[in-house]
């Protein structure tokens, strides 16, 4: 889908942190995307997520190098495709509305601007998200007649009517609260999957990626250093991401079952099934489970009488003294992987080595981004 | 009558003078005053000092400047005689030409601070959105901008109404041609024709209060206000809530 290779050095960045100070920044990008859904950009501020975003926009003229979207060159050392033509999506942080048009007019501003010209497909469309985000009472209202929240859903109606090649977020709807930001980027992926828009999507809370990317791309001082499944990416101790404090892993699990009862669900996680409380997914969905690696109970024997409803049996495949007191395992659940945080102590006391079979419980469990199809 | 056909005669061309200045003025200080406003470079202040030159050098120094260079031996002059004709200065089009110099900053400036407040955070968006560069001028620019297109307007043409040195150096002071009313004024005083005189001041009183109301008006925003309607009229029932 997306194949790029660009490098060279900005003058004048100014982070989000700090805003009067001006530093250079050089960056060299490799990256050949093929996922189609939503990959997350991912890395702490000041490694370069925006100005990769830029790169592909083509807001940002790189110095040198290659970028090709779906075949088509967008920059190589001859040619250079303006923004203004590569028809893509950006949601920026702040919502960049057109202040002396309404809000009506800012969302059709990428459509040409006439609401009568558009075909009827397309003024069904903008109906349809106008009244998804709830916009449709503004209209005829003007940027400064909106909070700020409603501004960024103004912002984003105006991106996804467009119907995109490729959309890309720039950690928006920051004015919202967690509960309006995680409802409206739902919404960006059921739209995306729905039209099938590849989507950019920087982030640097994790929980955000989880819940709603499956493919990752991790960024470090202006290189690419890893990419790969979230799922995948979480586990591995030579990244960051395993070490964070609030470090989880994804694992995948079919639906069963739903024991109304109980309100509980019933999972199948390889060969093994596991107990949940009630989710709301249909029966033989993918869902992706959320498991803080310190939520994660180890024992070498099998567990009998605990309030915990279920265990799993997996099989230590790495052990990593990260501080003095703890160490992070790596365990194996049949082809997937899950991370617990214990105690250096207990890992002592237990006597769990690499290859050991060992019965792990969660205390709690979160549900991830659904996974959808790759390529 | 109340003012004589030489008043008259004098109004209607300063008027002409003013429109077509103004006109012209606001066809070339736009690019100007937008190039300005994107432009980060040392030389942007000498640039912008040989705009404002005329807002600070007296208006005969200006004038006697422009007769030298407007006159029939000089190289404009010439080339201008050779393609048409007339002579460029004591004519209507040198007049043009010179009203055109000395109210440049009054146009180009206002412009180029409005432009100057345009964040081009809201250009990129419009380019993501497909908007070629004339678009984004056309859509986003002018339409944030338009009070200031007013102000450079006003102040481009009450100043080209006003000005005596320049006219009465590079003039010549033919009616129906180049004899303004500051001209007229002037004559009516040095022939101690206070009437008539009296008369056309407080004309020109008159118009000047009105251009500064206007001016002032726009600055407080009061007379370009745009109308908000709302498709439901009840203010109660904002949806401002988030979900």
């Amino acid at each position: 889908m997306l194949e790029l290779a660009l490098s060279g050095r900005l003058q004048h960045v100014y982070s989000a942190q700090a805003p009067n100070v001006k530093h250079a920044f050089t960056y060299e990008f490799k990256l050949s995307l093929a996922h189609q859904g939503i990959t997350a950009i991912y890395g702490s501020s000041g490694e370069g997520k925006t100005t990769l975003l830029r790169l592909i926009s083509g807001l940002q003229k790189s110095d040198q190098g290659r970028l090709i979207f779906n075949g088509a060159v967008w920059q190589d050392d001859h040619s250079f495709l303006k923004t203004e033509n590569r028809h893509i999506g950006y949601v920026f942080q702040e919502s960049r509305l057109f202040d002396a048009l309404t809000v009506e007019a800012n969302i059709l501003y990428g459509l040409g601007g006439k609401w009568k010209k558009l075909t009827p497909e397309t003024q069904a469309l903008v109906t349809d998200v106008c009244e998804q985000l709830g916009i449709s009472e503004w209209l005829n209202r003007y940027p400064d007649q909106l909070s700020g929240g409603q501004k960024q859903r103004v912002a984003l109606a105006r991106a996804l009517v467009c119907r995109p090649q490729l959309l890309l977020l720039d950690e928006p709807f920051s004015s919202l609260g967690e509960q309006g930001k995680l409802s409206l980027l739902h919404y960006v992926a059921s739209f995306t999957r729905k039209h099938q828009i590849p989507c950019l999507f920087v982030s640097h809370s994790r929980f955000e990626i989880e819940v709603l990317a499956s493919y990752a791309v991790l960024l470090k001082q202006g290189k690419v250093i890893a990419q790969g499944e979230v799922a995948e990416l979480v586990t591995r101790l030579d990244l960051g991401l395993s070490h964070e404090e609030q470090s989880t892993s994804l694992l995948k699990a079919t639906v069963r079952a739903h024991d109304h009862e109980f309100s509980l669900t019933e999972l199948r996680l390889g060969k093994q099934i596991v107990w949940v409380q009630q989710i709301d997914t249909a029966l033989d969905q993918t869902v992706s489970l959320r498991v803080f690696a310190k939520d994660v109970i180890v024992s070498t024997l099998e567990p009998v009488e605990s309030s915990v409803l279920n265990h799993l049996i997996g099989r230590v495949t790495e052990v990593e003294l990260t501080e003095a007191s703890r160490v992070l395992l790596v365990i194996s659940i049949d082809e997937q992987k899950v991370l617990a945080r214990i105690t250096r102590k207990s890992l002592i006391n237990l006597g769990i080595k690499i290859g050991q079979k060992v019965y792990i419980q969660f205390k709690s469990v979160g549900l991830g981004a659904i996974s959808i199809s790759h390529t | 009558m109340f003012l004589s056909p030489t008043d008259i005669l004098a109004l209607t061309l300063t008027f002409k003078l003013a429109l077509v200045t103004t006109l012209l003025l606001l066809l070339i200080s736009t690019p100007l005053a937008w190039f300005l406003s994107r432009w980060n470079s040392p030389w942007r202040a000498l640039f912008e000092s040989f705009i404002a030159l005329p807002l600070i050098l007296p208006p005969t120094v200006l004038g006697f400047y422009l007769l030298i260079f407007l006159a029939p031996d000089s190289f404009l002059g010439a080339s201008w005689y050779h393609l048409t004709g007339h002579q460029l200065a004591f004519s209507f089009t040198g007049l043009v030409i010179a009203s055109m110099i000395y109210s440049l900053p009054f146009v180009v400036q206002p412009l180029q601070l409005a432009f100057e407040k345009i964040d081009s955070a809201t250009l990129e968006c419009a380019e993501v959105l497909g908007a070629s560069s004339w678009r984004r001028f056309t859509s986003i620019v002018i339409p944030s901008t338009r009070n200031s297109f007013l102000l450079a307007s006003v102040l481009g043409f009450a100043h080209t109404i006003g000005e005596f040195g320049v006219v009465l150096m590079i003039g010549g002071n033919i009616p129906g041609e180049t004899q303004v009313l500051s001209l007229v004024l002037y004559d009516y005083v040095e022939s101690l024709d206070y009437e008539a005189a009296h008369r056309l001041a407080a004309t020109l009183v008159c118009f000047s209060v009105l251009m500064l109301v206007i001016v002032y008006s726009l600055n407080r925003g009061t007379l370009l206000r745009r109308k908000v309607t709302y498709r439901d009229s009840s203010p109660t029932t904002t949806p401002a809530r988030e979900a």
